[in-house]
């Protein structure tokens, strides 16, 4: 509650022109349910989840159509209810314009939900709650949808000094968290205290970037009323200096705790977890009101008439949202995100998803390409902007040669993609696509050899394998060999014995006879077709004999001939 | 070690050793101011002839001279106008050699030692070069380079019985990776072991699957599940793509697909600036 919180820096960062007055002139609306919804299974970070519903089945508001594979993935749900018209592949909101599995929900328009029950998360184990979570289909909305559930885990230490609450909202166009903190700033806090809870944090420090003092004035309102509930004073509303990107969780933490993680280190090693505002509001719905996270709050703006922020249903195609905010004629694209780090949509039919905080819609005129890449003249004013002090001209040099190695040598992976250092650019250099690009390489290289290190061992034990198979079977042989040749020896010795049963005697009188039986009647049977030949015939019979000897002569191998 | 015979104890037996002025070395030290390098070099190496026992008991004058130019003195005849034998320095120089090759023998016995003992402490199991080979090859072990499977590729390149340009799947980058590796030059791709293809699984179509247990056999990564008269099925995940199941099944029921992109293994592309025809106002 208090004004008096110390307040740290981070290096670098930029302060772009904002934007954000225009869509938090209106409230919060809800959008309509689209005639179609396309519902990916796969929204967050982590395995694809499996489909669990078939065509033609009815589901219901809030169903589970995705199952979490494992517990690094996160559930599906429908986002209301209706008909499954299709399991196939379509557009994905991704920059590679490529499709993948999607639930196509056709809606009845009765919104009718599942049965709904709070979960009571005090009585259950952590585990338990953090699988139930999963299964909500909670990831953060603050654009990264990492899974909840594996965030809500206070690590080895047990207990956390410090839950912090992004709502900083530093990147231009976007107004969703403001609009929710405006609004429902109730509802988050009450999602801040049971993540509190879970963690065992001591405070709860909500960062709110000074351009919004209408949020930060209603998150006061709601802070004090859940301190006086709870009788303490942990949660605490902190307006941070506006400055892109202090919204980034590393950046955040070290404005608001001082403490900077290091690389290749988690924040909850040094008793610090981040989480979106929006990120709390989901888990307020999820454990309170046992609701799953079936929509958010999108912030629709840039090239449009109308800038709004809407409830909106995952599987909402953005064109239908985009339409609610009169486009101007001369859109030409739409952005996930927005124009720091968002990324360009392939196709306006795609649909809207966890990760979608925002629908910037583009124009020529607002965002003009980009002037051509100049070479770079190492001014280091990318340095000097890195928020997470790294050496962006390094990195830039190194993924321009292909020499993967280097920029991961100059932490390739620390780097946010905030687009700082494009921002700064006197030369143009589209910086943060030659860090994308490096990545996914290095990322592709790598499960290349983990394929291989695989194959590797599983070559190696079917060596190993065939090796002991055979000699099991040399093993098997050598028995068999030696019970046979006992078994001869055995025989031998009883030849010797004259000493024969009477029963083996009956036995052989037995065999003796039936084989005399049946040599009698092989020579008894004579072929009928030769009695009362005519001497013709007869003739005929003999050639016939005569020449088959000659064959069967000529047959035989000519081995002396020769001599 | 002095023995007792050496002549410098011998001196000293007799009282012939006395209190000298200086380092018996001075002498030719004190030599070398006013001589040659050469006639230096000489009195410092050659070793004077030995006197008898008996030219011992006379008087010095009567010690050999090397045969020097008679006017001049030699050092020789300096430590002998000092009260000193020749054959005094020759001796000493002698011990000092002898201590010398001593300490290096001792030298060379010990660190002898501490390497023979890291050797044996420190070695290290089979070839490091095959495996770091064995590591950039695609370990699909389909046997396209004539070996039966990468490691025994991997180590006939070691001995270098083996190209480096054998292996389709590992394709120009593997062969550029080999290269750089081994300090070879690179080569293209050995037409005779076959093309580089895209990446592909095999998949068997179950309907037509009589249950034979030929591929099975024929897997080297026991990728595929089945049993005898049971239809047949392939691990995608665990499928290296090396093709050696398709020739041994006796009803064709064996594809290979490509492995396609998707959302999952998309790879940002380099970034490349499209070069757009200037743009002219209007006039």
């Amino acid at each position: 509650m208090t004004t008096l919180q110390r307040l740290f820096k981070f290096n670098g960062g930029v302060k772009p022109t904002y934007n954000k007055e225009a869509s938090t002139g209106l409230p919060i609306a809800v959008a309509p349910a689209p005639t179609f919804l396309v519902i990916p299974l796969h929204q967050s970070i982590g395995g694809m989840p499996r489909p669990l519903v078939t065509a033609g089945e009815r589901v219901l508001k809030g169903q589970r159509i995705g199952g979490a594979d494992g517990n690094e993935s996160s559930a599906v749900h429908a986002s209301t209810s209706g008909t499954v018209i299709a399991v196939e592949m379509r557009l994905m909101p991704h920059t590679s314009g490529l499709s993948a599995l999607c639930v196509v929900i056709e809606p009845d328009g009765r919104d009718e939900w599942i049965p709904r029950q709070p979960f009571d998360f005090r009585a259950a184990s952590p585990t338990r709650t953090r699988d139930y979570l999963r299964d909500a289909g909670v990831v953060g909305l603050g654009g990264a949808v990492f899974p909840t559930h594996l965030k809500l885990n206070p690590g080895k230490r047990g207990k956390l000094d410090t839950l912090v609450l992004n709502g900083a909202e530093c990147e231009p166009f976007i107004t969703c968290d403001d609009m929710l903190m405006r609004e429902r700033a109730e509802t988050v806090l009450k999602g801040a205290v049971i993540m509190r809870e879970m963690l065992g944090a001591g405070q709860v420090l909500v960062g709110i970037e000074d351009n919004k003092p209408e949020a930060i004035a209603a998150m006061e309102i709601a802070a004090q009323a859940a301190n006086a509930a709870a009788g303490d004073a942990a949660i605490r509303i902190v307006a941070v200096p506006t400055r892109y990107p202090a919204g980034g969780a590393k950046q955040l933490i070290r404005i608001l705790t001082g403490i900077e993680v290091p690389h290749g280190k988690r924040s909850t090693d040094y008793g610090v977890q981040c989480f979106n505002v929006g990120t709390a509001y989901a888990v307020y719905h999820a454990i309170a009101l046992g609701q799953p996270l079936i929509s958010r709050i999108v912030t629709v703006a840039g090239n449009v008439g109308r800038a709004r922020n809407y409830e909106v249903l995952f599987g909402t195609p953005m064109r239908d949202l985009v339409a609610l905010c009169d486009p101007l004629p001369d859109s030409d694209r739409v952005i996930m995100g927005g124009p720091m780090m968002g990324l360009r949509m392939p196709d306006d039919g795609v649909p809207v998803v966890k990760a979608a905080n925002c629908v910037l819609v583009g124009s020529k005129k607002l965002f003009p390409p980009p002037p051509p890449e100049m070479p770079c003249i190492r001014c280091g004013e990318c340095a000097k902007v890195c928020p997470s002090d790294l050496q962006p001209f390094e990195m830039y040099w190194f993924s321009r040669a292909r020499i993967f190695g280097k920029t991961q040598e100059y932490h390739l992976f620390d780097c946010i993609e905030c687009g700082c250092c494009a921002y700064v650019c006197p030369s143009h250099i589209p910086l943060v696509d030659y860090y994308r690009f490096a990545k996914s390489e290095i990322w592709a290289h790598e499960s290349e050899k983990e394929a291989a290190d695989v194959a590797r061992q599983r070559y190696e034990f079917r060596l190993l394998r065939e090796e002991r198979e055979k000699q099991e079977k040399a093993a098997k042989l050598a028995a068999k060999t030696a019970a046979g040749r006992e078994k001869a020896a055995a025989a031998l010795a009883d030849a010797d014995k004259p000493a024969v049963t009477p029963e083996q005697d009956a036995k052989k009188a037995l065999i003796a006879a039936a084989l005399e039986l049946a040599r009698t009647q092989k020579a008894q049977v004579q072929p009928e077709n030769i009695s009362n030949l005519t001497p013709e015939q007869q003739a005929e019979i003999d050639a016939i004999e005569a020449r088959r000897a000659e064959i069967r002569e000529m047959a035989k191998p000519h081995v002396r001939q020769n001599d | 070690m002095i023995a007792e015979d050496h002549p410098l104890m011998m001196k000293h037996a007799k009282g012939e050793l006395k209190a000298r002025p200086s380092h018996p070395l001075r002498g030719p030290r004190l030599a070398l101011h006013s001589q040659p390098a050469a006639a230096a070099h000489r009195v410092r190496c050659e070793t004077p002839p030995r006197p008898s026992r008996g030219a011992t008991d006379n008087a010095p004058a009567e010690w050999a001279k090397p045969a020097n130019d008679a006017g001049k003195a030699t050092p020789d005849d300096r430590l002998a106008a000092l009260g000193y034998h020749p054959s005094l320095r020759t001796s000493y120089l002698t011990l000092t050699m002898l201590a010398a090759i001593l300490v290096m023998a001792l030298g060379a016995i010990v660190l002898g030692a501490a390497l023979g003992y890291a050797a044996v402490r420190f070695r290290v199991e089979g070839d490091p070069l095959v495996e770091k080979i064995d590591a950039i090859l695609p370990q699909t072990q389909c046997g396209q380079c004539g070996f039966p499977g990468c490691k025994p590729y991997a180590e006939a390149i070691a001995k270098g019985e083996a190209e480096i340009n054998q292996c389709p799947p590992g394709g120009d980058e593997g062969i550029h990776k080999l290269a750089d590796l081994l300090g070879r030059e690179f080569k293209p791709l050995s037409a005779e072991h076959g093309i580089e293809k895209p990446k592909s699984v095999a998949v068997i179509d179950e309907q037509v699957c009589i249950g034979c247990t030929l591929c099975i056999q024929a897997c080297p990564v026991d990728a595929i599940v089945g049993a005898a008269k049971q239809m047949h099925t392939i691990v995608a995940r665990q499928c290296t793509g090396c093709e050696l199941c398709l020739p041994p099944c006796p009803v064709n029921c064996i594809s290979m697909q490509p492995i396609g992109e998707s959302v999952e293994n998309w790879k940002w592309k380099y970034p490349v600036i499209k070069i757009a025809p200037a743009q002219r106002e209007a006039t």
